[in-house]
């Protein structure tokens, strides 16, 4: 009876399609907002996040999902309950697993591991996907490579799309290194756009085994993995392994050791994609009502009671809404039921949840609003997201990239600034004064003193209280809501994670957050590869220090001047200045050794050593007065050396080194101002002035002697 | 007779009226990957015999096809009398080739700007070692819709040699034909690395280590004017390929070396018809330098810049010589009975062969003299060669005037010109040449 048995029970375990759902993204994006509600249940145009998830994997054929929460656990559990998938007839069976102690991917996978839940390729995939793949096909392809190649493990299904497409999140895009004929993925590696990255590098022993490989920086990851059941089990053999892709792939790929291939699969006619940020949350909001996603619109109604019609002008509307005669729809309009929109209202490119109340005379552009929020007249919004049961008393106006979280009240006549964040919940300040700092440079200092005040009790003229104990300038007379500020961690490199965070954030713009230059630059001209002023202060610091080590070097060491020169050209070439940089930092260091006390001698001595140098980094007239003005700002911050400057002009010209134009010519372009500078200046022509008076004289000289001849 | 005269004058002019759309120029270097071969007693590299013919006949035959006229060959000092006597007494080709000398041992872009005042239109820069199965029409159809800065050949060779360097080329994948990277392996260490900047420009590119750099370029005339400013650019594969490829993506470097400048003092030849076309101008025109590739698998293609590539190249070209109408035996030449030469081998004019001297997969050159009872296979043996009897002569290059005296037994050797083999040498894998030579 026993072997017969098992063997069926075999092939049916084959025949059951798994997939693992991580509804904890790890992150902070979503923040005030995911304080109330996990990221998963966040509506996306009137349907939560995780409802696109399990269709697209019920469509896949799975039958078997493993959900992995761990924040909000029991609103995930609950959502998931009353939902139809737990119905008789849902093809697919939940089950949730809730490891509150996982930090990240690994830790999710390593406790799946420890469960032994699988038994066969699965599925992993985030909680936040949206997606019309024909996985099945992607499986087979995976299981077809299997058979070819014994060491794969894992197949990475990314969609093809432009570098600056819209739903490929900024600041976190990745490079895939394939090779061309079987699709093996032979490198890999994130950017982000902090920091910069300028080069991407990878091992040449790739070469050695793929002739030909293709570097793609169009790929939209979006993070659905067709994984086999060796893959937890790696995850608990390196349990430093955190993120899926930065760690797990860079590590197998880099790995001798284990000899473990891993694919991509490029799809290029379906759509894919994460809600990772608030960028790319707008990004598919507009992808869904403009039908990319197709057949996963809103009017296929996939919650069960939604009874959304697709009409025209890409306008999608559900039973029960109350539109006033005169209000207007402009494309791209998703409005929810029990809605009722007044006079004059125009709305435009935006989704409206359900129960919305909106007032006369309301601008809505771009704007996500959600269930049971009340817009009084006369508001105007644009690009910003609206939680469930906001209020937004008369004449509130939202400007972009605001995020209001549940139960928020603000108004009346209220304007938010760009990328305000408000919430509910007080933030929790840790060591708030050294942040304060850094939040200067940042241009909503106003409105941030609340947390402040209440944390340390220090008091702040600027904010007043209403009557609800809310700050007035933020959220008006009766507003309800405290202000949010993305955390800085101390740690360096959490602050870029911040700076990458900005980027991905809702209504993301260019001119907008002033400290993303570089990345603007990405963006407005793909080919530049211009300093960001940020580098660019450091990286000179650098080459400043650099060069005069190098030429204290030389000074010690006796170097030639040829070998000097050398050494500074390389320093240049490699940190990318011009020589106006180099004279700035070379001329003050070789003046600086001359002696005074040994008075002319001591001048000449240096000068005949090093001028040489100096003169190999002077090439035009122009360079000639630009030393000399490098000299004058040196004199005059060292008064007490003065005396000497005349005597290296007079030197640099006997040895042609600044010749008697360039010195006339700055003598006088100076000279006229000067009488409003301080008095050093003055002092630099006074003691400048014989030898300029003997200079022209000679050119004098000079001409009346060539006119004789002529 | 007085209409016969006119007529004649009539054609000449019309000859020197053509206007030309290409110019070809012809590097016949040194060619230091090929000693002993290119020696003084011997050849210089561009007249080295492929089967039974100079070297650069092929490509004289090649730029024939292409219907260039004006072509010019660069040749250094020591090449200048044997390849004005070759053009001048030998070669029976419609071209007439002006033969430029330079000083000796110059880059290849060196040698450019040393006659750029001859460079008067877009030119090809071919090199003289180069035997291709290409109609060269294809190359420049598609030289001509593309309209780059230049375009490039590169080639799938059909057999890897051990000298060659690994090259590293990146194509952009969606167009599949502009150049965006290349490296040689020599310059790479342990890490191969990208701009950024590329990879946003062009997404997706493809890297191949299969390909070979052909060495045949059609730049646009105003490269030429780059090439004479920037003195520091002095290898046409090394310094000036690399830079305009890194021009396409880096604007800075553009602007640096005023190369936007350069490129837009030439109109391409597209502009106007663009400017009247209905359909949309393509965005990829609008970067001042565009490089193209052309990449050449179905046939064959190869270079004889190194030993083992040249003897493949005879080697090849032997046994397909049928189709380039060579005839395999002279009518001059001299074979005794039971003597048998394979239908791979050539031989020569005037070469005399004794008995039983069976010759596989061989080239023989003209006035050869060989004895009897001797076996030779996979060699090249060129003119006036003396073989003596009973020598056994395996994958050997010998070159003119050499002699090898009986009862030689020489394998995978090179003999330099006129050197004499003393009888009884036993030799593997050796360069036998004079010494005065090593020095």
């Amino acid at each position: 009876m026993g072997p017969p048995k098992s063997s069926g029970k075999n092939i049916e375990a084959e025949n059951v399609l798994q997939a693992v759902v991580l509804a904890d993204s790890f992150n902070e994006r979503f923040r005030p907002i995911t304080l109330d509600k996990p990221r998963c249940l966040l509506p996306l145009c009137n349907t939560p996040l995780l409802e696109y998830t399990f269709e697209f994997l019920a469509v896949a054929g799975v039958q078997e999902v493993y959900l992995f929460c761990r924040e909000h656990s029991e609103k995930i559990k609950k959502y998931v309950n009353e939902s139809k998938w737990n119905r008789s007839y849902s093809p697919i069976k939940i089950i949730t697993i809730v490891t509150p102690e996982a930090r990240s991917v690994g830790d999710a996978l390593r406790e799946l591991d420890a469960k032994q839940l699988i038994n066969s390729d699965f599925i992993l995939i985030s909680g936040d996907v949206v997606s019309n793949i024909h996985l099945e096909k992607v499986i087979e392809a995976h299981r077809m490579r299997k058979a070819n190649d014994k060491n794969a493990i894992m197949t990475m299904v990314v969609k093809e799309a432009s570098p600056f497409h819209r739903t490929r999140a900024l600041g976190e895009s990745s490079i895939f290194v394939l090779d061309v004929k079987t699709n093996e993925c032979v490198h890999y590696e994130s950017v982000e756009t902090y920091p910069r990255k300028r080069r991407m590098v990878m091992d040449m022993e790739i070469f050695n085994k793929h002739t030909d490989i293709q570097i793609r920086n169009d790929l939209i990851d979006c993070q659905i993995d067709i994984c086999s059941v060796e893959v937890p089990a790696l995850f608990t053999e390196n349990f430093d392994y955190q993120d899926m892709r930065k760690d797990f792939v860079y590590g197998i790929l880099t790995s001798d050791l284990l000899g473990k291939t891993i694919y991509c699969h490029v799809v290029k006619d379906a759509y894919a994609a994460r809600v990772r940020s608030l960028q790319t949350y707008d990004a598919i909001s507009k992808d869904i009502l403009s039908r990319w996603t197709y057949p996963i619109v809103p009017d296929s109604n996939l919650q069960e009671g939604d009874s959304y019609e697709y009409m025209r002008g890409q306008i999608y509307k559900e039973k029960n809404v109350e539109l006033s005669r005169s209000c207007s729809l402009g494309e791209k309009v998703l409005i929810g039921a029990g809605t009722k929109i007044a006079d004059h209202v125009n709305i435009t490119n935006s989704v409206i949840g359900r129960g919305v109340n909106i007032g006369p005379n309301v601008e809505i552009n771009d704007a996500y609003i959600w269930d049971d929020v009340t817009i009084n007249a006369n508001c105007s919004i644009s690009r910003s997201i609206l939680a469930n049961k906001v209020i937004l008393e008369e004449n509130v106006i939202v400007n972009k990239g605001c995020l209001i979280g549940y139960d928020v009240v603000i108004g009346p006549n209220v304007t938010l600034k760009a990328h305000t964040k408000i919430s509910k919940h007080k933030q929790k300040y840790i060591a708030f004064e050294e942040k304060d700092k850094e939040y200067e440079i940042e241009d909503e200092r106003e409105e941030r003193g609340e947390g402040k005040e209440d944390d340390d009790g220090k008091d702040d003229n600027n904010e007043e209280l209403n009557k609800n104990g809310y700050v007035i300038n933020l959220v008006g007379k009766i507003g309800k809501g405290y202000l949010w500020v993305d955390e800085i961690s101390d740690d360096e490199d959490e602050a870029i994670n911040l700076k990458n965070v900005q980027v991905a954030s809702l209504a993301y713009n260019v001119s907008n957050i002033s400290l993303s230059e570089s990345s603007a630059s990405i963006i407005s001209d793909q080919s530049s590869y211009e300093e960001s002023d940020s580098d660019e202060s450091t990286a000179q610091e650098i080459f400043q220090k650099e060069v005069v080590q190098t030429l204290e070097r030389a000074f010690s060491d006796g170097h030639t001047v040829e070998i000097a020169l050398l050494e500074l050209n390389t320093l240049r070439l490699a940190s990318n200045t011009n020589f106006h940089d180099l004279r700035v930092v070379v001329i003050p260091t070789v003046i600086n050794r001359i002696d005074i006390k040994k008075g002319m001698i001591g001048t000449k001595e240096i000068l005949t050593r090093w001028g040489p140098l100096i003169a190999k980094l002077i090439f035009s007239n122009h360079d000639q007065i630009d030393t000399i003005k490098i000299l004058q700002e040196y004199y005059t911050e060292n008064q007490s050396q003065l005396k000497v400057f005349a005597q290296i002009c007079r030197i640099l010209y006997e040895m042609d080194i600044i010749e008697e134009e360039a010195l006339i010519e700055w003598y006088y372009s100076t000279s006229t101002i000067s009488a409003e500078l301080p008095s050093t200046k003055n002092n630099i022509h006074m003691q400048i002035k014989p030898f300029i008076t003997w200079l022209e004289e000679a050119e004098e000289d000079d001409d009346d002697d060539e006119n004789k001849n002529v | 007779m007085l209409l016969f005269d006119s007529e004649k004058k009539q054609t000449k002019q019309k000859h020197h009226g053509r206007i030309s759309e290409f110019q070809a120029i012809i590097l016949a270097g040194y060619g230091h990957k090929l000693y002993p071969l290119t020696e003084e007693n011997n050849v210089p590299k561009a007249l080295l015999p492929v089967a039974n013919k100079p070297m650069i006949h092929y490509v004289l035959n090649w730029l024939e096809k292409a219907g260039i006229i004006d072509v010019n060959i660069i040749s250094e000092l020591s090449g200048e009398h044997k390849i004005g006597h070759y053009l001048k007494n030998v070669y029976e080709g419609k071209l007439k080739p002006n033969l430029e000398v330079i000083k000796e041992d110059v880059g290849t872009a060196d040698a450019l700007r040393l006659i750029k005042d001859k460079i008067k239109c877009d030119f090809i820069v071919i090199s003289c070692d180069l035997i291709t199965e290409l109609m060269p029409h294809h190359l420049l159809d598609y030289h001509r819709t593309h309209d780059p800065t230049f375009t490039a050949l590169y080639y799938e060779p059909h057999n890897t040699f051990e000298g060659d360097s690994k090259q590293f080329v990146g194509i952009d994948s969606t167009t599949q034909s502009r150049l965006i990277y290349v490296a040689s392996g020599a310059d790479l260490d342990e890490e191969f690395s990208l701009r950024m900047s590329l990879l946003w420009k062009f997404p997706r590119v493809d890297i191949h280590t299969t390909l070979q750099d052909s060495h045949v370029y059609i730049f646009k005339r105003w490269v030429i004017d780059l090439i004479a400013q920037r003195k520091a650019i002095s290898s046409v594969c090394d310094h000036l390929v690399p830079l305009l490829v890194k021009c396409q993506y880096q604007k800075l470097l553009l602007e640096k070396e005023g190369i936007d400048k350069l490129a837009n003092s030439q109109e391409p030849y597209q502009k106007i018809a663009h400017e009247y076309s209905t359909t949309r101008n393509d965005d990829s025109k609008s970067s001042p330098v565009r490089c193209q590739i052309y990449i050449y698998r179905t046939g064959f293609c190869s270079r004889g810049n190194t030993i083992p590539k040249y003897c493949d190249l005879n080697r090849h070209l032997s046994k397909a010589s049928n189709e380039l109408n060579i005839s395999r035996i002279s009518p001059s030449a001299e074979i005794r009975t039971r003597t048998q030469v394979g239908s791979d081998s050539l031989i020569g004019d005037d070469t005399k062969i004794d008995e039983r001297t069976p010759i596989k997969r061989s080239t023989i050159g003209a006035h050869c003299i060989i004895g009897k009872n001797s076996k030779i296979s996979n060699s090249i043996i060129m003119d006036h060669v003396i073989i003596e009897d009973n020598v056994k002569i395996d994958g050997c290059t010998i070159c003119n005037g050499a002699k090898i005296m009986e009862k030689s037994q020489l394998k995978d050797c090179i003999v330099g010109g006129g050197f004499i083999v003393e009888s009884e040498t036993q030799a593997k894998n050796e360069q036998l040449v004079e010494f005065n030579d090593l020095s």
